[in-house]
């Protein structure tokens, strides 16, 4: 039983499917961003962490590096290093749900949309969710990845 | 030695006789025996044999004396001669059956040093009782000639059969003694004569060997001129020129013709000289290399080996070659070089010499030897010539195999580096890498900046609250203070933050309906009120963007109160929440 279980917890197809999502959730996500910049500004600034000064520029630079993330774990490409900035992002945008929770701010979460439902614990969930999806794909993702594919032709060239 | 003493005998009575004859009788006789002698020594000295000599002296001897008969035997070497004058014919051919016993017994055989140095007359009568003469010998006379002639004479009694006298024995002791004289002189003479043959014999076998000589002299010396000459050519048609010149000069003929047959029909090396224009041609020609080989044909088993020669002594063979040739040879220099010289036209008539032909079966011989050499240099300079060119192809081969291998060394490079660039990036694939994170955020940098800058919804990279100046800021007492003279709080932040706490008696006005809630609010006001406005935090300065919108729309004092709500409290003013 352990043993299946093991083999289901370290499948790479089970990798292969949580790296589709997050990289859809990524690009999705980013899509919006893109298009509502002022709006995502103000989402980040309600969370009242980043310096102001600095506000305008995360909400122009942050979506774009998703949208990049999110299309090169989808493709499989650099799916390590990606997997890192996931990580890295989901675990700011957890730990500042978590402290406007500690605050009782009332914001929305503005992952997806301006207009959402205020953060919550759920939130948090479902963040920390994201990221152990994503650090399974860190360890255990291994197939269809393009880059790997095509070093993978290159490295038969050796033997 | 019985005889030899009987040489000293006392005188006989004939000594005794003569005191009996008369003074003038006496030298009668003395005159008659120097007459004698002389005659003798006259008659001998034109004898020119010893032979002769001896049988010559006989009836000189015998006739003054008159003696019934005599003989002679003469030994020169192995020979023995007998002479006789008297003596039956029985008695004759009894006595030369034991002359040689006889003369044995005065010069034994194979004695070198004989007691008997001179002439010596024996006389008496015992000798006629000696087996070895005939019977009444009166005297016998030894006389040695040299070590290998001696005589013997033996003399018969006197017809009177007296004994001899005294001056008969001397005059007979003369004669012998000038036969001796005269048989050494005719030996001698016959010695003489006999080394003079054999003088002029060894004089003309000289002679012949000189010419013989001469001739192989002469042989060699072409020979050698010969080799030397065709030495120092390695052309083989040169080869062929050459010795042509040389044979012609040595035989003289002044026409000949030199052919050298390969294995194929194109190889030929000839030479020619003489009066046929054509014979070049005639030479190199089918026809003429059929008939030259044709002769092999011809001879059979007879057919010269590798390296042997062979003269045509046939007319007609001579004939069936493709020049005319007096002279003719066929020679074969290995088993696929055949050739021939023919000689033509000679200067002198006649055939060669027997020792000529000899000449030039050798000269041919070394033509072959020179010929070879120069076949030899030819298919080696051939030989060189092709290692030559196998050489340039080695060497470009070489360079193709340099080039080649520098290339698969610059190709193995390559592909080292490309193997170790693809496991490096594998590597690098399975870890997360400072670079790759630093390039996805750059990218995303770039990417939205571009994009905030094309789009027409982009925002300003820094807030204007930063930048520009700032409006007149008051502390809560002068809030206080203001809104006592009737000034309006206006709380700038979110309405979510205004509903949750704000100062007591503040009108939200949030930044982002700012239009809106001024045109229902604020837009009737006098624009000398005074607005203090507040509401900020890390991430926004809400009051200092409303507050430069209000000044804009003509509001003359505007204050902003950086304390908002959390120092307006803390200080002890009441709030609503």
């Amino acid at each position: 039983m352990t043993q299946v279980l093991k083999r289901l917890a370290t499948n790479p197809w089970a990798a292969l499917a949580f790296r589709l999502y997050i990289g859809g959730v990524f690009v999705f996500a980013a899509m919006y961003k893109i298009n509502y910049t002022a709006e995502f500004a103000t989402t980040i600034a309600s969370y009242q962490i980043v310096p102001y000064w600095a506000v305008n520029a995360m909400a122009i630079f942050m979506p774009w590096t998703e949208i990049i993330c999110g299309a090169l774990l989808i493709l499989g490409i650099r799916v390590r290093s990606v997997c890192t900035i996931i990580i890295a992002l989901l675990i700011m945008f957890t730990v500042a749900i978590f402290i406007n929770l500690l605050r009782d701010a009332p914001i929305s979460c503005g992952c997806f949309h301006t207009v959402e439902d205020p953060i919550s614990w759920w939130t948090i969930l479902r963040d920390v969710t994201w990221i152990g999806m994503t650090l399974h794909v860190y360890f255990f993702d291994s197939v269809f990845q393009a880059d790997q594919l095509f070093l993978g032709k290159l490295k038969r060239v050796q033997s | 030695m019985s005889k030899m003493k009987t040489q000293n005998d006392p005188p006989t009575s004939g000594s005794e006789n003569a005191v009996d004859i008369p003074q003038s009788a006496c030298m009668d006789r003395r005159i008659l025996h120097i007459q004698t002698l002389y005659e003798a020594t006259r008659e001998l000295s034109g004898t020119t044999t010893p032979l002769e000599t001896l049988r010559t002296f006989l009836p000189i001897a015998m006739g003054p004396l008159g003696l019934t008969f005599g003989f002679g035997v003469m030994r020169r070497g192995l020979a023995v001669h007998v002479e006789s004058l008297g003596l039956g014919t029985a008695t004759k051919d009894q006595f030369t059956e034991q002359a040689e016993a006889l003369i044995d017994k005065f010069f034994p055989h194979g004695e070198q040093n004989s007691s008997i140095s001179s002439p010596t007359l024996l006389a008496g009568s015992h000798l006629s009782h000696s087996a070895d003469v005939p019977a009444d010998t009166g005297a016998i006379a030894v006389i040695p000639l040299d070590k290998d002639g001696h005589v013997v004479l033996g003399f018969g009694p006197k017809l009177t059969g007296e004994p001899l006298a005294d001056d008969e024995t001397d005059l007979l002791n003369g004669l012998v003694i000038t036969l001796s004289t005269a048989l050494k002189k005719a030996c001698g003479e016959q010695d003489i004569k006999a080394r003079n043959r054999r003088l002029r014999t060894a004089l003309e076998q000289t002679q012949e060997a000189r010419v013989a000589l001469d001739r192989r002299a002469f042989q060699l010396h072409t020979l050698y001129e010969a080799t030397l000459e065709l030495s120092g050519l390695h052309e083989p048609v040169a080869v062929c020129d050459a010795f042509l010149l040389i044979l012609m000069g040595t035989f003289s003929y002044t026409s000949g013709w030199a052919a050298l047959y390969g294995p194929n029909d194109a190889r030929a090396d000839v030479a020619h000289r003489g009066l046929e224009p054509d014979g070049l041609d005639r030479l190199l020609s089918r026809e003429g290399r059929d008939m030259v080989l044709g002769r092999f044909v011809e001879l059979k088993d007879r057919m010269p080996h590798q390296g042997q020669s062979a003269l045509i002594d046939d007319e007609t063979s001579r004939a069936s070659l493709p020049l005319a040739a007096d002279v003719a040879i066929v020679f074969t220099l290995d088993n696929d070089w055949r050739g021939a010289v023919g000689l033509s036209a000679p200067l002198t008539e006649g055939d060669l010499s027997t020792e000529m032909e000899q000449l030039l079966l050798s000269l041919v011989s070394t033509f072959m030897v020179t010929l070879g050499n120069a076949k030899h240099i030819q298919l080696i300079q051939d030989l060189n010539s092709d290692l030559a060119a196998r050489n340039v192809d080695l060497q470009n081969t070489l360079d193709a195999l340099t080039s080649a291998r520098n290339e698969i060394s610059l190709l193995t490079e390559a592909k080292e580096a490309i193997v170790g660039l693809v496991r490096g990036e594998l590597e690098r694939v399975r870890r997360p890498a400072w670079l790759d994170v630093l390039l996805i955020i750059l990218a995303g940098i770039v990417l939205g900046g571009l994009f905030n800058y094309s789009s027409p919804s982009g925002i300003d990279l820094v807030p204007h609250s930063f930048l520009g100046t700032p409006p007149e800021t008051v502390a809560a007492e002068g809030v206080l203070s203001l809104a006592s003279e009737g000034a309006v709080i206006v709380d700038a932040r979110p309405a979510e933050f205004y509903q949750q706490k704000h100062i007591k008696g503040a009108i939200s006005l949030p930044k982002d309906m700012f239009g809106f809630v001024y045109s229902m609010k604020l837009s009737e006001l006098d624009p000398a009120i005074p607005l203090v406005v507040y509401g900020r935090n890390i991430s926004r300065h809400y009051d200092v963007d409303v507050a430069r919108e209000l000044s804009g729309l003509g509001h003359e004092n505007v204050f902003v109160f950086e304390g908002g709500v959390d120092v307006w409290e803390e200080a002890g003013y009441e709030v609503n929440q």
